[in-house]
């Protein structure tokens, strides 16, 4: 049985700060799901939330039915891979070390990695297009390439569901595309729940099944993307004025945002 | 770096610090031709030669090989830990706390110097360690650890002066002992100083993969099933023991726990399963030379070793920052 990791009622506060409350969110086998929301709306901590790095003060986070908080953190982490958003490694490490490091919660932190191991990291570096950079520092990477490398780490990790914090940040046009549609064909082939947030509306509507719009720590809508990347409810979430066009191939909206005119500008 | 230029690079530091050793036995203010130490070596009966190279100089060397390799180890794991090529082993307090029980051991007669020496140091590096995270059940943050290392190092530092200033009699004997030195090594010193270093070494090797993932940051570490709070205090307790046994049979060695982890770690990567063995190594080798400096330098006197590690790791740290700072 495919896992399914359920979030119920959630809530979570810094200190005494509320920053989510009352999210909800089912991640689908086979799906992807977006996070949407302007800087602060509670994206970051829903995803600590459900991949258990963050007690919720109130509701549940459930895998399989099963409170992860009762799971074993290992036997977790075998089930569910999270890529933060913060590629801040200061330290010098090499692609592959980082990638196999996926397979801590396989491998456990002191028996050697196994051929089995070292298969995870080649198929993991090629899906991600970085097979040659196999020795190369992380710190010796552009920006894109280290988001990839650290994206592989969390693949070779092989779990059903991938929660993922702004995958997209630092990547150029091709590579978003690239990212994304990896991330979409793991969904439709191997089943796997993904669950990421981002800013980029047009990319969540190309690649995103489902979509929630969260602001100010509360969840604003949320279901099929198409459905929930409306003018209406954006200008509610991020409090500025869109429209939407077909895209011309895929007939999915794009988000075209309406700036204020400006004095003199001829546009 | 591949496993077979790795596997030459451990055979070469091994190989060099075997000669290393052997060359030792020949230095000191007595002259034994190589051959006479063979002969020593090879046969029984006692004679002052024999004292000499058995039961002073062969300690001697094998207490510098386990110092030197002790200290660049857990330097390899400070540094690894704190994410700052600048820590040593010392960074979170271990050198003051052991400098303030060798202190009370001295002013109140108590005997027992290294066990003095190394309760202290486990002693204030556990205090900062209790500070560092909040007073117990925080997620003792390397920067928590760094700043409470460096308040509580002040404090007990200045405590260790005023007792020297209030005794001024004992001055000399303490200040002697916080320069450290090898001089003094016996094997009984060796017996207990050996099996404590070689445990918190052998422990930071086992525990070298959860230092890779902390490097990821702790959100990494911990989606990847590892109990951060867990490994962190395991890393911090394994590679305290060490420098505290160190400190208790060697006194305050400075430089080499900061210089040969980072010396390596140009060579080998930050990989810590490969780089624990190889500062090791060039731990071993880096204290055994000065040493071997510090008795010929000034002969027949000798200089406290880590006045020479200072000399000489001062300037080699000063070149291995220029070269980092050079664009690639």
């Amino acid at each position: 049985m495919t896992p399914r990791l359920v979030a119920e009622g959630v809530a979570c506060s810094y200190g005494e700060k509320t920053v989510l409350r009352d999210f909800s969110l089912a991640a689908e086998p086979g799906t992807v799901t977006a996070l949407l929301g302007p800087n602060g709306a509670g994206k970051s901590t829903a995803l600590r939330a459900l991949s258990r790095l963050l007690r919720p003060r109130a509701g549940t986070v459930t895998l399989d039915g099963q409170d992860v908080w009762r799971l074993p953190r290992r036997g977790f982490g075998r089930q569910v891979a999270f890529v933060p958003q913060s590629e801040a490694v200061a330290w010098p490490m090499t692609v592959e070390q980082v990638v196999l490091l996926g397979r801590l919660p396989h491998r456990g932190w002191l028996l050697p990695y196994s051929r089995e191991d070292h298969a995870a990291l080649r198929t993991a570096l090629r899906q991600v297009d970085l097979e040659d950079f196999r020795e190369r520092d992380l710190d010796s990477l552009s920006g894109g390439e280290r988001r990839r490398a650290l994206l592989a780490r969390a693949l070779a990790q092989d779990a059903r569901v991938l929660l993922l914090d702004e995958p997209g940040a630092h990547l150029d046009l091709r590579h978003q595309m690239e990212l994304f549609g990896l991330l979409a064909g793991l969904a439709r082939e191997r089943r796997v729940a993904v669950v990421l947030s981002l800013h980029d509306l047009n990319l969540a509507s190309l690649f995103a099944d489902r979509a929630v719009l969260l602001n100010e720590g509360r969840i604003v809508a949320q279901g099929p993307t198409q459905d929930v990347l409306t003018p209406g409810l954006l200008l509610e979430t991020f409090g500025i004025a869109v429209e939407t066009v077909p895209h011309p191939r895929r007939g999915v909206s794009m988000i075209l945002p309406i700036p204020e005119e400006i004095p003199g500008d001829p546009r | 770096m591949s496993r077979r230029r790795y596997a030459f690079l451990l055979l070469g530091l091994g190989l060099a610090l075997a000669l290393a050793a052997v060359f030792s036995l020949a230095v000191g203010s007595t002259d034994i031709p190589a051959r006479r130490t063979l002969e020593i070596l090879t046969t029984s009966g006692p004679s002052l030669e024999r004292t000499i190279l058995v039961d002073l100089r062969l300690p001697r060397i094998f207490l510098a090989i386990v110092v030197g390799a002790g200290l660049a180890g857990a330097g390899t794991a400070y540094q690894g830990l704190f994410l700052n090529p600048l820590a040593d082993p010392f960074v979170i307090g271990a050198s003051s706390g052991a400098a303030l029980g060798a202190t009370t051991s001295i002013l109140l007669n108590l005997g027992a110097l290294p066990l003095a020496a190394f309760l202290g140091a486990l002693g204030a590096v556990g205090l900062v360690y209790l500070l560092g995270s909040g007073g117990g059940g925080g997620s003792s943050s390397p920067l928590g650890l760094l700043l409470a290392g460096a308040a509580v190092s002040t404090i007990v530092g200045s405590l260790v002066s005023l007792l020297m200033i209030l005794n001024d009699k004992s001055l000399g004997v303490i200040f002697n002992w916080l320069l450290g030195g090898l001089s003094t090594a016996t094997w009984r010193e060796l017996g207990y100083g050996a099996p404590m270093i070689g445990a918190g070494l052998v422990l930071l090797g086992l525990l070298s993969r959860p230092l890779d993932a902390l490097a990821l940051g702790d959100d990494t570490a911990s989606s990847l099933g590892l109990s951060v709070v867990g490994f962190r205090f395991a890393i911090v307790l394994a590679a305290t023991i060490t420098t505290a046994a160190a400190v208790a049979t060697a006194g305050i060695i400075g430089f080499v726990g900061l210089v040969a982890p980072h010396a390596a770690r140009l060579i080998v990567g930050g990989r810590n399963g490969r780089l624990l063995p190889a500062s090791c190594l060039f731990g071993a080798l880096l204290l055994l030379l000065a040493d071997d400096a510090a008795r010929i330098l000034a002969e027949p006197r000798e200089i406290p070793v880590s006045i020479v590690t200072a000399l000489v790791g001062g300037p080699f740290f000063l070149y291995l920052l220029r070269q980092r700072a050079r664009p690639a």
